[in-house]
């Protein structure tokens, strides 16, 4: 059971060796189809929702089980479901924030490993979504492409020869693709270079979002760099340059913090050691300021300084504090400074001075 | 108005789609610029929209009653929610769909994958709803010959698509 996963190891893409990039925490990418005969989801009254739903569903068990080429799945219906689950659910990325918050006759289907997520009456019918450790656009692409494949035979697909596959937003018509890449970039940001460069990204037609994706606040330094066009270029092309971004970005942050240990190493270390500490005293803490400090360490075990705390620490960290994981491992609801106090216990255990 | 950047006076104002919904932003000439260079303003359906037909189309000159002739959606509706009712919004405001994408993704014509044996099933869906929009409008006009014609090729095409 999924939302028995509440270990950190359990979450494929984000542990176990799936990520040792210090800078690349992760690469997505998600598909957009809709039904050639269908209102889109906005616009569809709950009956045909339900409709879209069994039929999507149908294609899904049809395609995926027992098919070896693919971890098994598991298949969730999201309106009777507890909000705390699907708030889970959401933190692990394995849905997207509208379908946290609604309760329209949604679904999905996650495979074991969580890599591969493909939500059902997201603004979209079809969402299909893979998510891989570290820098694997190609890998994350591969699995979309395939699985979208094998679907196309058992469901009528909106799509226009001159617009492409259509879409509930014109944002996303054509293609139908978003890449996107997690990139830390403490360094940057230090040296006051990030806002700059990542202007001149998104001026370049790169959309550039929080650690949640769509909508989310920017924290702990965690960036989510993604395509905004999607018409007009294929979607090999759309990758290539997402991921040329990913390799100007990533080069531009080892060069800054390459510049930081040579020139400012001693204030750099003390910062570093400070929040450190923080995290392994602190006996009251938000997600936001967790964040914050989990990027000092970060950035300490990049550069050498911290030599004690795994990448794999601080990502278990970043995925277990926020308040649905906390709540679920807890084993019940917590209001908010209960949960600062939990969160900063659950730290304490894992960061330490030496 | 202030310039949500700079608080100089603003003269352009733009609705953005954000996932919150649409937003408006007051900008000045000068950040107007900036927000208008190719790419910048990807997601800016204002500017789009008012690029589309005369110089200073003002936004009561839009099409707003236009009806998709299969989901019932307005124009007004798709502006308000940034989101089209159903596939066949695409045709039935093609027109003013058409500067609207090209300047969210400075292209008109798709590249890339193409589901297999769903551009032909599209063509003829695309072509049925011209049909049919023709066909109403032939029995509006009360040209009967010209609606019968327009049934029998609709019947025709109904049973390629149902193939």
């Amino acid at each position: 059971m999924i939302l028995e996963h509440l270990s950190f190891n359990q979450c494929g893409w984000f542990s176990g060796g799936a990520s040792r990039d210090v800078t690349v925490l992760s690469s997505r990418v998600r598909l957009a189809r809709n039904l050639a005969d269908v209102p889109f989801t906005n616009w569809a009254d709950s009956t045909a929702l339900v409709r879209v739903r069994d039929r999507i569903l149908a294609a899904l068990h049809k395609c995926l089980d027992n098919n070896p080429l693919f971890p098994p799945f598991e298949f969730l219906l999201l309106d009777d479901m507890p909000q705390l689950d699907r708030e889970f659910l959401g933190e692990r990325n394995l849905i997207s924030r509208e379908m946290v918050t609604s309760t329209l006759p949604r679904a999905v289907a996650v495979s074991e490993d969580e890599t591969i997520s493909i939500m059902v009456n997201e603004e979209d019918h079809l969402r299909l979504q893979c998510i891989r450790g570290g820098r694997d656009l190609q890998g994350a692409w591969h699995v979309v492409n395939q699985i979208d494949d094998l679907l196309t035979p058992h469901l009528d697909f909106a799509f226009s020869p001159r617009w492409g596959y259509l879409t509930a937003c014109p944002t996303n018509v054509g293609t139908g693709i978003r890449g996107s890449t997690m990139l830390h970039l403490a360094g940057l940001t230090f040296t006051g270079k990030a806002e700059p460069m990542l202007k001149k990204e998104q001026r370049n037609g790169m959309a550039i979002r929080g650690l949640g994706g769509e909508g989310t606040e920017i924290t702990g330094n965690i960036f989510q760099v993604s395509n905004q066009i999607t018409l007009g270029t294929s979607e090999q092309e759309i990758l290539d340059t997402l991921g040329q971004t990913m390799d100007k970005l990533v080069e531009a942050e080892e060069r800054a913090t390459r510049d930081l240990m040579e020139q400012a190493r001693a204030p750099l270390e003390d910062k570093i050691w400070r929040d450190c500490g923080l995290l392994a005293s602190a006996r009251s803490i938000s997600t936001e300021e967790t964040r914050r400090l989990l990027s000092s360490v970060r950035l300490g075990i990049g550069t050498g300084i911290i030599p004690h705390v795994s990448l794999d620490t601080v990502n278990e960290l970043l995925l277990c504090t926020g308040a649905a994981h906390l709540q679920k491992i807890a084993g019940r609801e917590m209001e908010q400074n209960e949960r600062d106090r939990f969160r900063a216990e659950f730290v304490r255990e894992r960061i330490k001075l030496s | 108005m202030k310039c949500s950047y700079c608080g100089k006076p603003a003269v352009h104002h733009i609705t953005r789609i954000t996932a919150g919904g649409p937003k408006t932003i007051d900008l000045c000439q000068e950040h107007y610029e900036q927000f208008s260079e190719p790419g910048a303003a990807a997601l800016n359906l204002e500017v789009a929209i008012k690029q589309q037909g005369a110089e200073a189309a003002e936004t009561a000159d839009l099409p707003f009653d236009l009806t998709c002739s299969t989901c019932g959606q307005t124009f007004r509706q798709f502006r308000d929610s940034s989101k089209f009712g159903c596939a066949g919004c695409y045709v039935s405001y093609e027109e003013q769909l058409v500067p609207l994408l090209k300047h969210l993704h400075h292209a008109e014509q798709h590249t890339g994958k193409v589901p297999r044996g769903g551009a032909d099933r599209a063509r003829v869906r695309e072509e049925l709803q011209q049909l049919r929009r023709a066909k109403d409008e032939a029995v509006r006009n009360e040209d009967f010959e010209l609606a019968a014609r327009l049934r029998d090729r609709i019947r025709e095409l109904e049973g390629t698509d149902n193939e």
